[in-house]
């Protein structure tokens, strides 16, 4: 295209300045905010105390690792169970439309009621999860779900894969619509097998969305809040207090505002590895296949 | 053939499965009475049928009402998303610019940034200019909720645009801004329906900023209208009401979703092929 | 363009809210409380509105969670101009609220003395911080034991008073292969298994922290027997299903009413509904008595409850209405027709003694004896962090994952750390 500098320009500010404008107002200038109280006191005057208070802070340091456990296997499952669904998704079956549907319950319930669902399908006395384990003979006697830290643990994994599962299948399955038809043809005539079409073809072409998804899949799991409040309370033994709750809690309910807002600040800090990370992956990724 | 068949409905058995397995618990508790779910060990077909709840739920709350309010306000905030997202994502993508992926990842860093900490800077904000219990108050904090993931996918989806579709049409002699609106958008709609879908969900279910911006009792969405059902105690937990609500706003909201998705994308891209 | 029109807008709307600003003649009131799904506050303020001509109460239901509605107010009360002109408040919300200076101190307006008279102490204990009131008590509450009288007198046994004797008779009683255990509870890391424990702890001759010396007592030798104890009830006695760690009011509740437990802890409001809900199966078999307790110790229960505050941003005209409206929800015709719509156990005591309350719910009679002598939990601002504290490291101890003494240190040492840190600030 051959435009004008100054044309370029002004569409260019055009195009963007909506989204700019929002996000200074709703999230630029919060984020400032919160900066501020974690840095300078009810005085006025500026400390680290905050920041260094949350630093030897062990329950802290156990949030960050149950959140980071919490995001890297969720989101592992989801990604697996998500691609699956959107392939069956994408073939033609009877009752597709249906299907298509259907698939999206799980999403669209709101978290905070599933989540009093779940508390209900988990108990080891009226669950139906403990007891079909138990018919199933998969286990020796009905386990006990929310009474056990590990097994707390899982149960809060197995909430949040359920929900948003059909979030990443959604998204895969769009890239997989993108893929043009010809592309599968033309492996047809040169005779690849099913398999082959998946590995040479459909993987590589949908890297740039496994990446996009993953990458918000993450971020999003390393906020998991409303599951784990009305769930666990973060408990037993605060063997489920992610991050987000754990922030919620000292903020609101202890109302240690400056304390609340350094964790804050820090938490800001691990989604900025993480962006740097999945930068990383983008870019070797770009250097391998030549896409983004 | 009937190999490959039989894999795939076997598939499509499983996942009906997976979605619908919790659904049936929650749909049996709500045509029974509270206490009927604690029966143990749990049966798998209800010991006492009623439909109290879902009758109990118009009793205790103005459900019809709460919906409209949510209608409004994810309709409105999930239009302006796609708006702006895609704009912003046109800018990044075709328009190009210096420091674009400092702006796409500015977007997430702000946007995943922990909401427990915004509350309060927002909240303090829209009560000094008088936006509390406004459609506003939640409509411009959800679009710029949505904004990071529309940008994303949608920057994805036009970088995968052929660029000879672009120099078509710039031969053709569109502006930027043609070629925005009448090339890049109709390509683009199964991307765009995907994150309506996704957005406007997420904003229908969100909870903590319609609590705490809308303090009206007349201006609650849905979700924080559910979570105010509740029995004579404050320890009392009449949830079979708590599901029904729940189901009878969801399972419509999704076939509504799905519904005009279909419409949509076949409306447009049937009028983009003619145009 | 877009951008302009999008900011026209944005200014159009908000011209139109400014100037929609009621500009009413009555004073109106907003009062923030819970789901009201009974209508009894609608019943009570369409009472107070016919009596009190010129005030108008607008009321605000806030979610049924107590969290998310202490948010709210909170969130309101950090921005220095709050929305709602009165709360109806727990009573572990006054020290923190109180502290900050969000509640109006209501000394100069309230007879105190004749509150004292008139309701249980502990509910007008838990509206004072640092020598002030703050609220006026409307509701009470309080930890109490419901027991399986029919199972009790099967076996010929009496209702356990120690905590010796209750672990007998419960081991004695249970069945735990045919569904009958011996004692459910809240044992979820939250506030309900703070208020159980406190009254084990104090049951038991300690205490957890005292707000007066700034003490934190919690590693004492008999607060840690308490958390053995409670420990034993699910690993040693196994009288309790290890369920019980996420079990809350409801689900303890359910379990009782499905008649799978001897024994239970809970608050008043379970007899209501135990002897009402239509699958009840514990209708006419239920008794009622106060906590366990150590060989020369008192039972005691752990005070909650409810009441009426007001807001530090409240406007100055507005005060007495409030005020007004405060002091009429604890009123002998305020506090009677909240037990004739909703079975509250009310604060006033000279309510447990109309005859026609008695006629509706005996169980009036007996409540009226553990109410007198409940505890409040420790009046401090921290109160929140202490609570959480205690909840996360009893429930390490219930998992096994620290013995009581291990747990009960690191308690103390974490709330004396929490108890420093907030007064050398």
């Amino acid at each position: 295209m051959v435009i004008k500098r100054s044309t370029y320009i002004k569409y260019l500010f055009l195009f963007l300045s909506p989204a700019i404008v929002l996000i200074v107002i709703f999230k630029l200038y919060p984020l400032i905010q919160n900066i501020i109280y974690a840095i300078v006191n009810d005085d006025g005057h500026i400390t680290f105390r905050y920041l260094n208070d949350t630093l030897h802070d062990p329950a802290f340091w156990n949030s960050s690792w149950v959140t980071i456990k919490f995001a890297v296997i969720t989101v592992f499952f989801e990604m697996v169970i998500g691609f699956i669904f959107a392939l069956l998704l994408n073939a033609s079956f009877r009752g597709r439309k249906i299907m298509r549907t259907i698939f999206l319950i799980p999403w669209a319930l709101p978290t905070a009621i599933m989540a009093v669902g779940w508390k209900f399908l988990f108990q080891q006395s009226y669950g139906p999860i403990p007891w079909l384990l138990y018919w199933l003979k998969l286990t020796k006697s009905p386990p006990y779900f929310l009474s056990d830290p590990k097994m707390s643990f899982i149960a809060i994994l197995i909430a949040d894969i359920w929900k948003t599962v059909p979030f990443v299948a959604l998204l895969i399955l769009a890239g997989l619509q993108a893929i043009p038809h010809e592309l599968y043809e033309s492996m047809d005539i040169d005779g690849a097998s099913g398999w082959g079409k998946m590995i040479y073809l459909t993987i590589p072409l949908l890297i740039p969305t496994f990446i996009v998804t993953l990458m918000f899949r993450f971020l999003e799991a390393f906020g998991v809040f409303d599951l784990i409040w009305v769930l666990t309370q973060g408990g037993p033994g605060n063997a489920t207090m992610a991050l987000s709750p754990y922030i919620y809690k000292k903020t609101f309910m202890w109302m240690e505002i400056h304390g609340g807002a350094a964790t804050a600040t820090f938490t800001a800090l691990y989604i900025i590895i993480i962006i740097l990370l999945i930068q990383y992956i983008r870019n070797t990724l770009k250097r391998r296949y030549g896409t983004t | 053939m009937m190999n490959r068949n039989f894999k795939i409905y076997l598939g499509v058995g499983l996942m009906a499965l997976y979605c619908l397995f919790p659904i049936y618990f929650l749909v049996l508790y709500s045509f029974e009475p509270s206490e009927a779910a604690y029966h143990s060990p749990p049966v798998f077909y209800p010991i006492a049928f009623t439909f109290s709840n879902y009758t109990g739920v118009f009793k205790s709350i103005p459900l019809a009402r709460y919906a409209l309010n949510s209608i409004i306000v994810a309709t409105s905030a999930t239009f302006l998303t796609l708006l702006f997202g895609s704009m912003a994502a046109y800018g990044v993508s075709v328009l190009k610019f210096r420091g674009r992926d400092l702006f796409l990842n500015s977007l997430i860093l702000l946007g995943f940034f922990p909401a427990a900490t915004m509350i309060f800077p927002i909240y303090k904000m829209f009560s000094d200019i008088n936006l509390l219990n406004n459609y506003l108050a939640l409509i411009l904090p959800y679009t710029v909720g949505g904004l990071p993931l529309t940008t994303w996918v949608m920057a994805t989806y036009f970088e995968n645009i052929p660029k000879d579709l672009l120099d078509a049409a710039s031969v053709d002699g569109l502006s930027i801004g043609g070629t925005y609106a009448k090339i890049m958008i109709p390509l683009s709609l199964p991307a765009l329906s995907t994150v309506a879908i996704l957005d406007f969900i997420a904003f229908w279910n969100e909870f903590i900023y319609a609590l705490t911006f809308m303090p009206d009792s007349n201006m609650r969405t849905v979700t924080v209208g559910i979570s105010l059902i509740s029995g004579r105690f404050t320890y009392q937990y009449p949830w079979g009401q708590i599901i029904a609500a729940a189901l009878m706003v969801t399972i419509p909201l999704v076939i509504m979703v799905f519904v005009a998705q279909e419409k949509i994308i076949s409306g447009l891209t049937a009028g983009a092929v003619k145009g | 363009m877009k951008k302009l029109s999008l900011f026209l807008l944005v200014a159009f709307v908000l011209t139109l809210f400014s100037m929609g600003a009621a500009f009413a003649k009555d004073i109106t009131l907003t009062f923030l409380i819970g789901p009201d799904s009974t209508g009894i506050f609608h019943k009570e303020v369409a009472l107070f509105e016919k009596k009190n001509p010129g005030i108008k109460i607008k009321l605000v239901e806030g979610p049924h969670s107590t969290n998310d509605r202490y948010q709210m107010f909170v969130t309101a009360s950090m921005s220095k101009k709050s929305p709602y002109d009165i709360v109806w408040a727990d009573i572990i919300w006054i020290p923190p609220l109180a502290q900050k200076g969000w509640l109006l101190p209501i000394s100069d307006y309230v007879d105190v003395n004749k509150l004292y008279a008139e309701n249980f102490k502990a509910t007008v204990d838990g509206s004072i911080w640092d020598g002030k009131i703050y609220r006026v008590p409307a509701m009470s509450d309080a930890g109490l034991i419901y027991y399986r009288k029919d199972i009790l007198e099967k076996a010929g046994v009496k209702p356990p008073r120690t905590f010796k004797e209750f672990f007998q008779v419960a081991q004695k009683l249970q069945d735990p292969k045919n569904g009958l255990w011996g004692f459910v509870y809240q044992g979820k890391q939250y506030e309900g298994l703070v208020c159980f424990y406190l009254e084990w702890l104090w049951g038991n001759g300690g205490y957890y922290y005292d707000p007066v010396t700034r003490k934190v007592g919690v590693d004492s030798p008999q607060a840690i027997e308490a958390t053995q104890m409670l420990v034993d009830t699910i690993h040693k006695y196994k009288i309790t299903p290890p369920d019980v760690l996420s079990f809350q009011e409801e689900e303890s509740r359910m379990f009782f009413e499905s008649g799978k437990a001897v024994f239970l802890r809970n608050w008043p409001y379970v007899w209501v509904l135990s002897q009402s809900d239509e699958m009840s199966k514990v209708k006419g078999k239920v008794g009622v008595m106060p906590e366990f307790y150590a060989e020369g110790q008192h039972p005691y229960a752990t005070q909650g409850g409810w009441g009426v505050a007001i807001s530090k941003f409240i406007e100055k005209d507005k005060v007495d209405a409030a005020i007004k409206f405060a002091l009429f929800m604890n009123s002998y015709e305020a506090q009677k027709l909240a037990f004739m719509v909703n079975g509250w156990d009310v604060a006033r005591r000279d309510i447990y003694y109309d005859p026609e309350v008695l006629k509706k719910n005996p169980f009036f009679k007996e409540l009226r004896v553990i109410l007198e002598n409940t505890r409040w939990r420790p009046a401090t601002p921290i109160w929140p962090k202490l609570s959480d504290i205690m909840s996360r490291y009893l429930t390490k101890a219930m998992t096994q994952q620290m013995t009581p003494e291990e747990a009960n240190k690191k308690m103390a040492e974490e709330a004396r750390k929490a108890v420093a840190e907030f007064w050398n600030k």
